[in-house]
């Protein structure tokens, strides 16, 4: 390898290929240059709709399954730069459930409620 | 937010730890993190201790701009939900709306001032330079830049410099000995001690009186006898000769941004209430027969007349007398912390580097590379 193409990277002699593949094929801790932080993103989409927008929570039946797909797919993603617990991740699981279980739950219950509402008054019955 | 892990020291934390600025063993890594009350997006940038060419530093106008936001936010919604008509459907109404404004400007305002003056800092190498966005307060930037230039001095402190590489091409071998010698060693390199701010005698006294002013404007909310106010003219006069004298010296001078940003504040203030004089004087000559004339003036009195002048007085002596006992306060304790900052001394100066001795082979390769001779 030559002067010029030779990098220290933490103490390391590394040509370019090398930084490249670990840096983009492999995503080594400490090589990476960008992160998605997938937790912190399902729990926002869980959480920032019912708090600012709570008229809105019917969203749940997009946010919750998004966020549910986030955290499987995603489940052994790296937290951050910094080491963390996973608490956002399990806040975000019993969020994701609540919320699905809610919405579905509000949805049966409007199903159920119109449903009694044509049982017991049915069109064309004279009153 | 863990403080170190690893291999890794905190130097610095952004708001709800975005960002954050980490030592490690041989280098600086920044994260900067992308996102609204939490991270999404990390974006890692390391510098070399090796690398680092400046750090610099930069007061910015936020600390301005969001104090004086934060704070006329915070005395203008106090001002509107006291209001003494509890019954009027606008007073309700205004108590509702005005009560989440009151919560976040009064904390944040709270916040700014105690977190201090905010600045820009800049960490320069070959490649660039990069805003490390941790760092927007000076307090915690001076002390995190103290630990970076350490850590950069003891990294770099075998490097050879450009003086000795071009000493050696000319054939001076032992170049380094001389040269450190008679070159002189920065205190703080790449740190300017700090300024003594402009003396004055006015100053302290300007601030002092603006207590006792906005003492009187909020008793008249509660007790509106008219004699006080002729105290509160003469202190009115005083504070516009002391806010402007004491503006001209600053500004001559040295001073730091708040108490400059303070008196400007206090001038504003004073010049509007000069101009809600002169109003209220037009007013009151019209409406006692001292001078009747059609259009302008008398369709503004009219418009005035239509307000409910007890509202309209009880605000504007709350909103004053809150602001100038504010001002007051921010003023003198922004002058007793610089002065108590300035007593303690400037920043102890680092460790100078050691002299560096080039040795023959390396001096033939500094000699080769400054010839454009490549071995390989």
């Amino acid at each position: 390898m030559c002067r010029d193409c030779d990098t220290i990277w933490s103490g390391e002699h590394l040509c370019l290929n090398c930084i490249h593949d670990r840096r983009e094929v492999r995503r080594e801790e400490g090589f990476v240059s960008r992160r998605f932080i997938y937790d912190n993103a399902a729990l926002a989409i869980l959480a920032f709709p019912i708090i600012f927008f709570y008229p809105f929570f019917w969203m749940g039946v997009f946010t919750g399954p998004m966020a549910v797909y986030y955290l499987v797919r995603h489940r052994k993603a790296s937290r951050g730069f910094v080491p963390r617990s996973a608490f956002r991740t399990v806040a975000a699981w019993i969020l994701s459930v609540a919320t699905i279980a809610g919405t579905l739950g509000t949805i049966a219950l409007l199903i159920y409620a119109i449903f009694e509402i044509a049982v017991t008054n049915p069109p064309g019955k004279a009153d | 937010m863990k403080k170190h892990f690893g291999e890794y020291r905190r130097l610095a934390r952004g708001l709800y730890s975005c960002s954050s600025l980490w030592a490690g063993p041989d280098h600086f890594v920044y994260v900067k993190g992308s996102g609204f009350l939490m991270p999404f997006v990390e974006e890692y940038k390391r510098f070399g201790y090796k690398d680092v060419q400046a750090i610099t530093r930069a007061r910015s106008m936020v600390y301005l701009w969001s104090s004086l936001l934060f704070g006329l936010g915070a005395a203008l919604s106090a001002a509107l939900i006291f209001l003494p008509d509890y019954s009027a459907p606008v007073t309700i109404v205004m108590f509702i709306f005005m009560i989440p404004v009151l919560a976040v400007c009064l904390p944040c305002f709270v916040v700014t001032m105690a977190r201090g003056p905010t600045c820009r800092c800049r960490i320069q190498t070959a490649v660039g330079s990069v805003l490390i966005r941790p760092l927007s307060r000076e307090r915690a930037a001076k002390k995190a830049i103290l630990e970076m230039s350490a850590l950069i001095a003891e990294h770099q402190a075998d490097l050879v410099s450009w003086h000795q590489v071009e000493g050696e091409a000319e054939g001076r071998w032992d170049v380094s000995a001389a040269e450190t010698e008679t070159a002189p060693q920065a205190a703080t390199p790449g740190i300017r001690p700090e300024r003594r701010m402009t003396r004055s005698k006015v100053l302290v006294p300007t601030f002092v009186l603006m207590l006792p002013f906005g003492v009187i404007w909020l008793a008249y909310a509660y007790v509106p006898v008219w004699w006080p106010l002729i105290l509160a003219g003469v202190l009115e006069f005083a504070l516009l000769l002391g806010i402007a004298a004491s503006l001209v010296e600053q500004m001559r001078g040295y001073s730091p941004g708040s108490i400059l940003a303070i008196l400007w504040a206090a001038l504003v203030q004073q010049i509007g209430l000069m101009l809600a004089a002169f109003v209220v004087y037009i007013v009151w000559s019209i409406n006692n027969g001292m001078a009747r004339s059609a259009g302008g003036p008398e369709v503004f009195a009219n418009l005035l007349e239509r307000l409910d002048t007890s509202v309209f007085v009880y605000n504007f002596s709350v909103i004053n007398g809150l602001f100038s006992v504010l001002l007051g306060l921010a003023g003198l304790s922004q002058v007793w912390r610089y002065h108590s900052r300035m007593a303690g001394g400037p920043s102890p100066p680092l460790p100078a580097s050691k002299p560096v001795e080039v040795p023959a082979p390396r001096a033939r390769e500094a000699v080769q590379r400054s010839e454009g001779i490549d071995e390989y």
